[in-house]
């Protein structure tokens, strides 16, 4: 896949940030991918349920993860603390329809860096998403 | 939409008739689907107290979907709204086909995870009377209890129907995609 490039202040190219997008819905997939692509972020890798996700994560070290809860084969919750030892310096965001605060809790403790709604406003995923993006520029200009 | 004029335009029946209806656009099936979108059309307006028209030029879409709701979650960019449509349309059938299997096999826990996708690929696309059909059926299944899932997978059915029918209306399919087929 062929990657973006972004021109920072000082007129260098500099790599946007990277995104793997884990979800079983083809409809989600496509909506997420296009609102991350439009707020400059690169999808480097996509994937349909929890254990395809690790094996995408371990081979392409995104920066972010948006990783659904609810999946198939293994889910979002189970796949977690194994992207977050495949990839310990990506920051993983849980979206999902699912709002219970045991299945909440159970991610933020195993590293989940956000918890965002589906069904939430669009702005608000942006508005995480764009915090992030920032998080990953300063980290690469250190 | 009735249950009989739903049960008729479900499955491999619809998509020949609709081949046959787009070729005629006086036939009779193209007739009776627009009445039965319209009828659906004109009971949404009527509850909301907003006359179709108003609907229409408003943007509100009848018969389940809300385009001005689905342009606030793609943040106003039209061709993600489009491309979305497109791989809704082509993913439902495939969902279905598989709920049907696991309603058939009495796989309860699995149909409950299918009905839980389309209801959150519905509520993704502004869909949400099939969301909140998708949602009964999950909870039926949820429970164990897959005695009434036949009937309601046939209505959820015939609520994609009708919503493939008002995107058509709304100009937002992806025009470069086949709609053919599913993700496979």
């Amino acid at each position: 896949m062929e990657e973006k490039h972004e021109q920072t202040e000082g007129g260098g190219d500099r790599e946007p940030c990277r995104i793997v997008i884990v979800d079983d819905d083809f409809t989600c997939r496509c909506w997420l991918r296009g609102l991350v692509t439009n707020i400059g972020f690169s999808v480097v890798g996509e994937a349909n349920n929890g254990d395809e996700g690790i094996e995408v994560v371990k081979r392409v070290r995104p920066d972010v993860v948006l990783l659904d809860v609810s999946m198939p084969v293994k889910t979002g919750a189970m796949a977690l603390p194994e992207i977050r030892r495949a990839c310990p310096d990506a920051q993983v965001i849980m979206l999902t329809s699912i709002a219970d605060q045991v299945t909440v809790m159970d991610c933020i403790d195993k590293g989940a860096s956000n918890y965002l709604l589906k069904d939430c406003d669009a702005e608000e995923i942006k508005s995480a998403l764009m915090e992030l993006k920032e998080e990953c520029g300063l980290q690469e200009s250190e | 939409m009735d249950m009989k004029t739903c049960q008729s335009l479900t499955g491999e029946t619809a998509s020949v008739a609709k081949r046959e209806a787009a070729g005629n656009a006086v036939s009779g099936l193209n007739f009776v689907m627009e009445q039965a979108v319209a009828g659906v059309m004109d009971l949404k307006a009527a509850r909301n107290e907003e006359s179709w028209d108003e609907a229409r030029i408003s943007g509100k879409a009848a018969a389940g979907f809300d385009r001005e709701a689905l342009l606030k979650r793609t943040l106003g960019d039209e061709a993600l709204a489009g491309e979305m449509l497109d791989c809704f349309v082509r993913d439902m059938p495939r969902q279905f086909r598989r709920l049907r299997a696991l309603i058939a096999i009495k796989q309860a826990p699995e149909a409950a995870a299918v009905a839980h996708l389309i209801k959150g690929a519905a509520a993704a696309v502004a869909c949400q009377p099939m969301s909140d059909q998708a949602r009964i059926m999950e909870e039926l299944a949820g429970s164990g209890d897959l005695t009434p899932l036949p009937d309601h997978l046939m209505e959820l059915e015939c609520r994609f129907l009708e919503v493939e029918e008002a995107i058509d209306d709304a100009s937002l399919k992806d025009p470069k995609r086949d709609t053919d087929g599913g993700e496979t």
